[in-house]
């Protein structure tokens, strides 16, 4: 925990390509975003089966 | 019947027609109709995780205003000395990094649902709004940490506000006008426009999807 | 019944309408708990920020004072006090709202910055004169000021500026090592007002203006910002303009990713080396804004949902259930 607080008050660690930088815990979060929104489309919504039921038994 | 409710129906026939409180009470029962406001069942359609996202940018925008509210308690140089001080600025941080985080992942999802459809366009602008205003609310943020960042946010974003002329009112040099504007103006203004957005959805439900049929 | 004649002619040509959105209540619906969802929600925001505050905490670099800039930078307190008395300074060729020395920024041609008036305005050589008139009360100090005071503008330009450019050329602004010349009170006012930086007298002194509160930090952070040393300190860490600074934080903490948009233009052509860069990218953004505020009015864009069919992921389980003969 200590050694990524160290880590993260250190000098920063910044990408560069061309007139392009990006430093990285930006970049990390980005990706981040990226990777959630990716993941919930494709990540199956499990609970419609057993609800499904519940309402046909209510009808 | 009794005196009493020949009384009352004789009042309620004299009630005046331009009653204001009634003319109120029937424009809130129009906005959402009984039942939608907090409504127990949803379309079957909705089975996405992208739908998520809504009530975590909300839940965000809680946690971020709660520990902004002990924030206030302490005052201004409070986290500064105080490592509980601290604790609490580093939960209003990421909390505000999450609520960006969930509200544009949230943005993406109503794009790609396009939805803005079935005359939701004004859901959608007041969606553009809590965005654009939570920007604003963030940066008075950045000037009220009265530390280096904040003298050299300051320093820096004055030279863009001042090019349009607003900086002969938005003083960003001025951190007690920025504070206030940070801890009461743009919040009730972020709590409105998020109030107008939900109900609005309320009011329409959630978008069907692209290409669906009535009554599938 | 008359019959209704319609006003309106029906379309004749072979034209396809967009599909009308049916209305979310004419689908079937499952039982649902909103108020658990946002329960649940707040209890996984709350645990996640949690969490993070705890393994990587937040960023508090502390504030440049006078006296810490006067000690780490001293040649720099001198030139831009020098500066502020040539009236050369960046604050004192600004513009409004601190001055008219300058017509100021302008989008397509309309002055903007000079629209919005000078409502704060700032002398800039006071911004030096103020704390030696009230801090510095050595005998030297006050014959300068007087010196300077009797002095026809002219002279007092003249003194500055050249004091300016002898700072310039001096090895490392090094005022011991500025070549002899006719430089007035100049060097011994600028020497003075770094004594009062250093000793800490400066601190505050600006943010008075005769109120007991103070607070209004506006002449500090103008002077400051006349130096160098407010912008080496931020660029050393990735913070100017032209290292994409607006979105960047110090040290290795996230700073703002969603001010991408409006900080790339500054690192590209036209804006990268337009003097009127600010006002420019600004009524680009707003532009963009508005275009992204009323994109469902846009024709082409709003299509783009339709034609790139992310939606078929989302509401799969949907067109699993209920396939149309058309897209």
């Amino acid at each position: 925990m200590v050694r990524a607080a160290a880590v993260i008050t250190g000098t920063p660690h910044v990408l560069h390509w061309g007139w392009f930088s990006i430093e990285l815990a930006n970049l990390l979060i980005i990706v981040a975003m990226l990777v959630v929104f990716a993941l919930a489309l494709v990540v199956p919504f499990g609970r419609s089966a057993p609800a499904r039921d519940d309402s046909e038994k209510r009808s | 019947m009794s005196g009493v409710g020949a009384a009352a129906d004789q009042e309620t026939a004299h009630r005046p027609r331009d009653s204001w409180t009634r003319a109120l009470r029937e424009r809130i029962e129009r906005t959402v109709p009984s039942g939608q406001a907090l409504p127990d069942r949803q379309p079957e359609y909705v089975s996405s995780w992208i739908y998520v996202f809504g009530v975590l940018t909300i839940a965000s925008l809680v946690v971020v205003v709660a520990t902004g509210c002990v924030l206030a308690v302490g005052g201004v140089a409070w986290w500064h000395v105080s490592s509980l001080g601290h604790f609490f600025n580093s939960l209003h941080l990421w909390s505000v990094e999450l609520f960006f985080g969930f509200m544009v992942v949230h943005l993406w999802g109503k794009f790609w649902m396009a939805a803005w459809r079935g005359n939701r366009l004004l859901t959608w602008v007041t969606g553009v709004l809590a965005f654009v205003t939570s920007i604003g609310t963030a940066f008075t943020g950045y000037l009220s940490q009265s530390n280096f960042d904040s003298q050299w946010i300051s320093a820096e974003a004055k030279d863009g506000i001042n090019s349009i002329g607003v900086g002969a009112w938005f003083n960003v040099l001025n951190p007690g006008q920025m504070l206030l504007w940070h801890v009461v103006l743009l919040p009730l203004a972020i709590g409105a426009i998020t109030v107008l957005h939900v109900v609005l959805v309320r009011r329409h439900g959630v978008v069907a999807p692209i290409d669906a049929v009535d009554g599938e | 019944m008359a019959t209704h004649t319609p006003t309106r002619p029906r379309p004749t040509r072979a034209h396809v309408p967009a599909p009308r959105t049916p209305d979310s209540h004419s689908f079937g619906t499952r039982p649902y708990d909103l108020v658990k969802e946002f329960v649940i929600a707040l209890t996984v925001v709350a645990l996640l920020t949690a969490a993070l505050a705890a393994v990587f905490s937040s960023p508090d670099e502390r504030s440049i004072t006078m006296a810490g800039w006067a000690k780490a930078a001293p040649a720099d307190v001198v030139a831009t006090a020098t500066s502020e008395l040539a009236g050369t300074s960046v604050s004192a060729t600004y513009g409004a709202p601190y001055n008219s020395a300058a017509e100021g920024q302008k989008v397509l041609g309309i002055p903007l910055q000079k629209w919005g008036g000078v409502r704060i305005p700032v002398d800039s050589a006071a911004l030096v004169l103020d704390p030696l008139t009230s801090a510095a009360t050595d005998a030297p100090t006050k014959a300068a000021l007087a010196t300077w005071r009797s002095a026809p503008a002219d002279t007092r330009s003249a003194w500055a500026a050249a004091y300016g450019d002898a700072l310039a050329k001096a090895p490392d602004g090094n005022p011991a090592a500025v070549a002899t010349g006719n430089y007035g009170p100049v060097p011994a006012l600028a020497q003075s007002f770094l004594g009062v930086a250093r000793s800490g007298g400066l601190e505050g002194q600006l943010a008075a203006s005769g109120n007991f509160y103070g607070g209004d930090q506006t002449r500090t952070i103008l002077l400051l910002s006349d130096g160098a040393y407010l912008e080496d300190t931020a660029r050393a860490q990735h913070l100017g303009g032209d290292q994409w600074g607006m979105m960047n934080e110090t040290g290795n903490y996230p700073g703002q990713p969603w001010m991408w948009l409006y900080t790339f233009w500054y690192q590209v052509a036209p804006f990268s080396s337009s003097d009127n860069a600010d006002a420019q990218v600004w009524g680009l953004m707003m532009v963009l804004t508005l275009g992204l505020m009323f994109l469902p009015l846009i024709p082409g864009l709003r299509d783009i949902p339709r034609l790139v069919p992310v939606h078929r992921l989302i509401w799969r389980d949907h067109y699993r259930k209920h396939p149309t003969a058309h897209r």
